[in-house]
C-alpha cells in the first residue's frame, strides 16, 4: 500500500516536471518566433520612413545628388527583396537577396547621415531633425529587435539542449534554432565618411 | 563577469534575501511563542519544556495569520494601476503625438527598450517639476506599466544614457520588482502592525490600572512583549527589504547592459547622477523608491535602496570610474557625444604652442582629463580649418597632398628641392601651402589626424610610398626637426596596419627600453644643446620606471637621424598597446622629465602632444600654469 502511494506520487511530480518542461519550452518557441516577425516590422517602418527623409534633404543637398539616389534606389530594391521575402518566408534564396539589399540600404543611410552632419543649415532644420530622430529609432528597433531575436533564440537554444529537457525536445521535434547573423555586406562594413 | 553572470548573481542573492525575509517573520512568531511559554511555566523554562503544542497553535500560527491579514490589507489597498501611481507623483503622460524633439526622443527609446527586452510599450511619463536625473517604472505586470522620468533626466542625459536609464527601468518592469516590493512592503506593514497593537495595549492596560487603582499587569506585559518582538523584527525586516532592493538595482543595471550592448550607455547616466543629482522632491516619492533609477535620497548604508553609485559603475563599466573621482568634470554635452566627435575632440585639446612657461602643480593630475576650456578649444582649432583644407579632406589624394603642404620648409632653397622630390606633384601641394602656413603647430597635428584617417583605407604598397616620400621631404634639408619627427612618426603609427591589432605588450623590458627611447628624445627636445642637462632630465624622468635609470643612459641621443623616426614610433606602438597602468606610469615619467628644468619648451610640447594622441591620452590646456 505504502509502495503503491509513493509510486504513485513518484509519477504525479514527474508528469508535473515533465509538462512544465514542455510548456516552457512551447513558450520559448513562440517567443523567438515572434521576435522575428518584429524585425521584419520594423523594416517595413523603415521603407516608408526614408522617402520622406530624402524629399526634406533634397532642397539642401543640391550636391548630394548621387548620395540621395543611392539612398532611394537602395530602398526600392530592398523593398522589392522584402515583398518577396514575404511571399516565400524561409526560402534561403530570398532571404539572402534581402539580406544583401538590406545592407547597400544601411551603408547607404549611413553616408546620407554622415552627409547631413556636413550641412549646418540642414541640421538646424527641424523637420529634418524630427526625420533623422525618426531614422535613429528606427535604425536602434532593428538592430535591438536583431539582438532580441537572438537572445531568444539562446534562451531557447539553452532550454533545448539541457538535460533533461533534451529528451523532451526530441520526443516532440523541437527543432533547433539558427541565429541571425549580422548582415554586414561590403557596403556596410565600410565606415561612412565622417568629416568636421 | 558578463552581464549575464552578473545578473544570475543578482537574481540568487535576491533568492537569498526573500528567504531570510520569511526566515524574520517565523521568527517573530517562534519568539512571540517562547515568551508566551516562558511567562506561562514560570522560569523553569528548559528545551524539554519548550514545546506546547496548544500555545504553539494559538500564539505562532495566531502571529502569522495577524501578520498575513494585515499585509494583505496593505497590500490591496496600495495595488494601485501604474498611471495612478505616475499621476500620484505630479507625473505629465506624453502625448503620442508629440512634435517636442527631446519628448520624441524619449518616446522613441522607450519603443527601442521595449524591442530589446521584448516587453509591450508602456506608456510614458514625465515630472517636469524635477530638475535632477531620475526615472522609475510602476505597474504591477508587463502589461499595465507606465515609465517616468524627471525633466532633468530628459534635459541632462544623451539619447544613448536615456537608453541606459529606460532599459534599466525594463528590468524593473520585466523582472517582476514592483510586485515583489509590494510584498515585502505589505508583510512589513504587517510587522508593524503588531507594534501598534503592542502600544495599545499598554496603554488600555496602564489606563485601567490607573482608574481602577489596580493594575492588569497582564495586558501591558503582552503589550510590551509585542512591541518588543516587533520592533526587532521591524527593524530587519526593513534592512533585509533594503538588500533585495539594492540586489534589484544591480540586476537592473545587468540588464540594461543586456538590452543596449553598451555598458557606456548606463554608466554615462550613473556619472551624470554622481554630477548633478538624483533627488526626487514630489512628496509621494518614498514608495516609489525602491523603483527609482537613483536613490532619492541619501540614507546610510544599510536602509540604503540603492547601491552606492560608485559600485554601479565599477560593475557595469570600470573604466568610467576615473572620471568619478575628478570633481570638476565637465561631462561633454550632447550633440557632441551623439555626433561622435568627443572621441577625436579629446586628442586636440591640448596646449597652444606657445612655450616657455613654467608648468605649476602636478600635470599628470591634469592629463587625461577633459575640462570645458579643452573642449572649447577643440572645437576652436577644427572651426579654424579653412575651407579649401575642408574640402581637401574628402578625397585621398587630396588628403595626401595636403601632408606633404605640412612639412613644407620656409627657406626657399629647400622648398625649391622639396618640389624636385614632389615631381609632378609639386603644383598641387603648393596649392595648399599659403593656407597651411597659417596654421599653428596645435592645428597642424589636429590636420594631420585627420588627414592620415582618410587614408587608412589604402592598399599597402600606397601607404608604404607616402610614407618614404614624407620622409624624404621631411629631409629635404638634411636635419630632422622636433616638429618633423613628431610628425611623421604619427604618419607611421597612424597609417601602419599593425596599431589596431596589436597585442597587449606585458615584457616589462620591452616596454623599458621603449619608453626610454621616447623619454631620450624630450630629454634633448627640452635642452637641444647642453648633453648634460639633457641626461640629468632622462635620469629624472626614468626613475619613474625603474630603479637603475643609468643602464638606459645611451638611449639619450640627438634628433636628427632618419632611423629614430622608426624607432620613436615603434617604441610608441608597443606602449600604445600597453595597459592603462603602464600608460599613467609612462606619462608620469614624461612629466618628471619635461619639467626636470622647470620649463616647457615648444618642442616639449609638440612631443607631449604626439604622446598624448597616440597613447590615448589628452593632455589639455589647463596643465601650462596659464
Amino acid at each position: 500500500m505504502v509502495t503503491l502511494i509513493v509510486i504513485l506520487a513518484l509519477v504525479v511530480l514527474l508528469v508535473i516536471v515533465f509538462v512544465a518542461i514542455y510548456n516552457n519550452l512551447v513558450t520559448l518557441r513562440n517567443t523567438y518566433k515572434n521576435a522575428y516577425a518584429q524585425i521584419d516590422v520594423q523594416l517595413k517602418r523603415r521603407y516608408d520612413l526614408i522617402p520622406n527623409l530624402v524629399e526634406t534633404a533634397k532642397g539642401y543637398l543640391q550636391h548630394e545628388r548621387q548620395t540621395l539616389e543611392a539612398v532611394i534606389s537602395a530602398r526600392n530594391q530592398a523593398f522589392t527583396a522584402a515583398k518577396a521575402a514575404a511571399e516565400n518566408p524561409g526560402d534561403p534564396k530570398t532571404m539572402a537577396s534581402l539580406a544583401q539589399a538590406e545592407g547597400v540600404l544601411g551603408g547607404a543611410l549611413g553616408r546620407l547621415l554622415a552627409v547631413v552632419e556636413q550641412y549646418p543649415n540642414l541640421k538646424a532644420n527641424e523637420t529634418m531633425s524630427q526625420l533623422m530622430e525618426e531614422l535613429t529609432a528606427t535604425e536602434n528597433k532593428i538592430a535591438f529587435a536583431r539582438q532580441f531575436f537572438n537572445d531568444a533564440v539562446l534562451n531557447y537554444k539553452n532550454a533545448r539542449e539541457r538535460f533533461p529537457n533534451n529528451i523532451i525536445a526530441n520526443m516532440f521535434g523541437f527543432q533547433d534554432a539558427a541565429f541571425l547573423e549580422a548582415t554586414e555586406s561590403e557596403e556596410e562594413r565600410k565606415a561612412p565618411k565622417v568629416k568636421f | 563577469m558578463n552581464f549575464f553572470e552578473y545578473q544570475r548573481q543578482a537574481r540568487k542573492r535576491s533568492v537569498l534575501y526573500v528567504f531570510l525575509f520569511c526566515m524574520a517573520v517565523i521568527c517573530i512568531g517562534l519568539a512571540l511563542y517562547t515568551l508566551t511559554v516562558w511567562v506561562l511555566q514560570g522560569d523553569k523554562l528548559s528545551l524539554r519544556t519548550w514545546w506546547n503544542k496548544d500555545v504553539f497553535l494559538y500564539v505562532f500560527l495566531g502571529t502569522i495569520g495577524f501578520i498575513g491579514l494585515a499585509s494583505l490589507y496593505r497590500i490591496l489597498s496600495l495595488r494601485e494601476g501604474a498611471d495612478a501611481i505616475a499621476r500620484a507623483l505630479g507625473a505629465r503622460l506624453v502625448d503620442p503625438s508629440t512634435k517636442d524633439l527631446k519628448e520624441r526622443k524619449l518616446l522613441n527609446v522607450v519603443e527601442e527598450m521595449a524591442i530589446a527586452s521584448g516587453c509591450p510599450v508602456p506608456r510614458v511619463y514625465v515630472m517636469d517639476d524635477e530638475p535632477q536625473i531620475n526615472a522609475f517604472a510602476a505597474g504591477f505586470s508587463v502589461q499595465d506599466a507606465a515609465i517616468c522620468v524627471t525633466k532633468g533626466a530628459l534635459e541632462n542625459l544623451n539619447r544613448r544614457e536615456l537608453q541606459g536609464v529606460i532599459g534599466h527601468e525594463f528590468s524593473h518592469i520585466l523582472n517582476g520588482d514592483m510586485r515583489l516590493n509590494l510584498k515585502l512592503m505589505g508583510v512589513l506593514f504587517g510587522i508593524f502592525a503588531l507594534i501598534v497593537v503592542g502600544r495599545f495595549l499598554v496603554r488600555v492596560g496602564g489606563a485601567s490600572r490607573g482608574r481602577k487603582g489596580k493594575g492588569n499587569a497582564g495586558v501591558v506585559l503582552i503589550g510590551l512583549a509585542l512591541m518588543l518582538v516587533g520592533a526587532i523584527g521591524y527593524f530587519f525586516g526593513l534592512i533585509i527589504q533594503a538588500a533585495v532592493s539594492r540586489q534589484r538595482e544591480f540586476l537592473a543595471d545587468a540588464s540594461s547592459v543586456q538590452f543596449t550592448r553598451d555598458p557606456e550607455a548606463i554608466g554615462g547616466a550613473l556619472l551624470k547622477i554622481a554630477r548633478i543629482g538624483s533627488r526626487v522632491e514630489a512628496p509621494s516619492a518614498a514608495e516609489v523608491s525602491h523603483m527609482l533609477f537613483g536613490a532619492r535620497a541619501n540614507l546610510s548604508s544599510i536602509f540604503a535602496t540603492h547601491p552606492p553609485i560608485e559600485e554601479r559603475i565599477r560593475r557595469v563599466s570600470p573604466e568610467l570610474l576615473r572620471y568619478l573621482k575628478d570633481e570638476n568634470l565637465n561631462l561633454e554635452t550632447d550633440s557632441e557625444r551623439d555626433e561622435g566627435v568627443s572621441g577625436k575632440m579629446v586628442g586636440y585639446g591640448v596646449v597652444g604652442f606657445e612655450g616657455g612657461r613654467t608648468i605649476s602643480g602636478r600635470m599628470h593630475d591634469e592629463i587625461g582629463k577633459l575640462d570645458e576650456t579643452s573642449l572649447r578649444s577643440a572645437r576652436d582649432i577644427l572651426k579654424n580649418i579653412p575651407e579649401d583644407i575642408n574640402r581637401a579632406l574628402e578625397s585621398s589624394v587630396d588628403a595626401t597632398f595636403l601632408i606633404f603642404a605640412m612639412l613644407l620648409d620656409e627657406n626657399e632653397d629647400v622648398c625649391a628641392r622639396q618640389m624636385k622630390i614632389l615631381k609632378e606633384m609639386a603644383p598641387h601641394v603648393r596649392r595648399y601651402e599659403g593656407s597651411i602656413r597659417k596654421l599653428d603647430y596645435s592645428s597642424k597635428i589636429a590636420l594631420l589626424d585627420l588627414a592620415t584617417s582618410r587614408l587608412r583605407n589604402l592598399p599597402d604598397d600606397a601607404i608604404a610610398e607616402i610614407i618614404s616620400l614624407a620622409k624624404q621631404i621631411a629631409m629635404a634639408d638634411m636635419k630632422l626637426t622636433v616638429f618633423e619627427l613628431a610628425f611623421l612618426c604619427l604618419i607611421c603609427m597612424r597609417l601602419s596596419r599593425k596599431t589596431g591589432q596589436a597585442k597587449r605588450e606585458r615584457s616589462s623590458a620591452l616596454l623599458l627600453s621603449a619608453s626610454a627611447v621616447l623619454l631620450g628624445v624630450i630629454a634633448d627636445a627640452g635642452s637641444p644643446d647642453d648633453v648634460v642637462s639633457a641626461k640629468k632630465a632622462f635620469e629624472h624622468g626614468m626613475k619613474v620606471l625603474c630603479n637603475d635609470p643609468r643602464r638606459y643612459m645611451q638611449k639619450v641621443r640627438k634628433i636628427e637621424d632618419v632611423d629614430q623616426i622608426e624607432e620613436v614610433s615603434q617604441s610608441l606602438m608597443v606602449l600604445a598597446s600597453a595597459s592603462d597602468n603602464v600608460k599613467a606610469k609612462v606619462i608620469r615619467a614624461v612629466e618628471e622629465c619635461v619639467k626636470f628644468d622647470r620649463k616647457i619648451t615648444r618642442d616639449e610640447l609638440v612631443l607631449l602632444r604626439l604622446v598624448g594622441l597616440v597613447l590615448g591620452v589628452p593632455v589639455p590646456l589647463s596643465f601650462v600654469g596659464a
